[in-house]
């Protein structure tokens, strides 16, 4: 625990702001998919996403030289 | 953005520079196992990250696991073996532990492995799980039923790509990841084929397209049943149909070189999975996906989706596309209230039988420019 009483996961979390008008329907989803609350909700969705999808993570398996190679072949068969 | 990668890391089993210059320097003093075409295309895919998260083939774990749970033993889906089978007389002298090399047709060296266990397998009982039949007529049953008796397992490590008549149609995992992102796609749909395009194939894509960045036609070349395209048609007729009728940008082709295993089901979700690999998020399923014969019912393949909601990749189902005389264009059922006489289906008998008489089928059925391309062909089919 932290100084403040949150735990240290807690303490490291931002807020997000969800409109009043999504709160009721948020709320509904979030009991009939059994999670105790909306940030747990929240938070699973995200978990969720960003496992199914990755964003600019070519450079984990790729190195800027092979990256360049790619391209020009990529560029070489006519497909860029 | 693209799909993650199934597992999460790309697998890059090829060596390169000092450790290349090792295995070649080590690989005629080991044994030296001679692979079927086939199973050195599979060398290569789980070289390339293909089959990611594989390194290797199977070892009687990750066997036992996908056969019965159709999952790998870290709870990964996976839903059909990839497995390499021996001889009791190749792998005599080799033991757990080892590392062996693995050859081309041809004695070529292409890869060594690095054993973790050789073993035995039931025939009946994997065709009974993968393909639910035992009826040696099904082309999956007869083709397990050609396998040797011990499958041997462990990681490989690639250091020749093995003759490819395709090589400037086929991109690797880390290509197709690169050429995505080069064009902006932020989803994309895989669009898995054994067939050249007829216009029901062509509405499956356009119909994704209309919500989807881009289509990535994978035809599979390689091995197939009797009465198949011939995988240079494929080729050919796909090349004509994007470049006829497709808007610039929204489609890529490149082949997926493997065996069909004509398994349904079960090979629905590995197609998704192979997909899911080179970077699709979505992956489109249609009537009888890898079906045969009256094995699987229509829509199976699309029901066993159900049962893998954490596969990473997002199944499309369409049900099959027609043309309807009073609709006056290309429809399905859910769209079109017509029945009987009006609907006109994409016979796959009827269209081979115009070819094979040297005709083009009608372009309601396939467009002139696809037709023209299969018919350059002397013999477009699989004897």
């Amino acid at each position: 625990m932290s100084l403040s009483g949150k735990s240290d996961k807690e303490s490291k979390a931002s807020a997000v702001s969800i409109p009043k008008t999504l709160l009721g329907g948020a709320e509904h989803l979030m009991k009939e998919k059994g999670f105790d609350s909306i940030s747990e909700y929240v938070l699973s969705r995200l978990r969720e996403d960003i496992s199914r999808y990755e964003a600019d993570q070519l450079t984990e398996y790729i190195t800027p030289v092979e990256l360049e190679y790619i391209k020009q072949r990529l560029k070489s068969l006519g497909y860029l | 953005m693209v799909s993650r990668v199934h597992g999460g890391k790309l697998v890059n089993q090829v060596a390169t520079s000092n450790r290349l210059n090792v295995l070649l320097g080590e690989v005629n003093e080991l044994p030296m196992v001679e692979l079927s075409y086939e199973s050195a295309v599979d060398v290569e895919s789980i070289a390339h990250g293909v089959y990611s998260p594989l390194e290797g083939f199977m070892n009687n774990e990750a066997y036992r696991s996908v056969l019965d749970e159709m999952r790998l033993p870290n709870d990964l889906p996976w839903t059909i073996p990839i497995v390499l089978d021996v001889s009791r007389e190749a792998v005599k002298d080799v033991k757990a532990g080892d590392t062996i090399a693995l050859s081309a047709p041809g004695n070529v060296p292409l890869a060594v492995m690095h054993v973790e266990d050789i073993y035995g397998f039931d025939k009946q009982e994997y065709s009974e799980k993968v393909f639910r039949t035992t009826d040696p007529k099904h082309p999956g049953v007869a083709r397990v039923h050609q396998l040797k008796d011990l499958l041997i397992g462990g990681q490989i490590e690639m250091f020749k790509d093995v003759e490819n008549p395709f090589e400037h149609y086929t991109l690797s995992p880390a290509e197709t990841r690169v050429l995505f992102k080069e064009k902006g796609w932020r989803t994309i749909v895989g669009f898995q084929t054994r067939n050249a395009p007829h216009i029901g194939h062509e509405y499956i894509q356009k119909s994704a397209l209309a919500f989807i960045d881009g289509v990535f036609v994978n035809p599979v070349i390689g091995r197939k049943k009797q009465g198949d395209f011939k995988d240079e048609v494929i080729v050919e007729a796909y090349k004509s149909l994007i470049d006829n009728y497709y808007q610039k940008d929204t489609a890529v082709m490149s082949i997926l070189r493997y065996e069909m295993k004509y398994a349904g089901p079960r090979e629905a979700i590995l197609h998704a999975i192979i997909r899911k690999n080179f970077g699709c998020t979505h992956f489109a399923v249609g009537r009888d996906h890898a079906g045969v014969g009256n094995y699987y019912g229509p829509y199976d393949a699309q029901e066993i989706f159900k049962e893998f909601p954490d596969l990473g990749v997002t199944p499309v189902f369409f049900r099959e596309f027609f043309y309807c005389k009073r609709c006056v264009t290309i429809v399905n059922e859910r769209i079109c209230p017509h029945t009987g006489q009006d609907r006109v289906g994409f016979s796959g008998t009827k269209m081979r039988d115009m070819i094979v008489q040297g005709l083009r089928p009608p372009s309601e059925i396939m467009r002139p420019e696809v037709a023209d391309a299969i018919l350059k062909f002397k013999n477009p089919f699989v004897e």
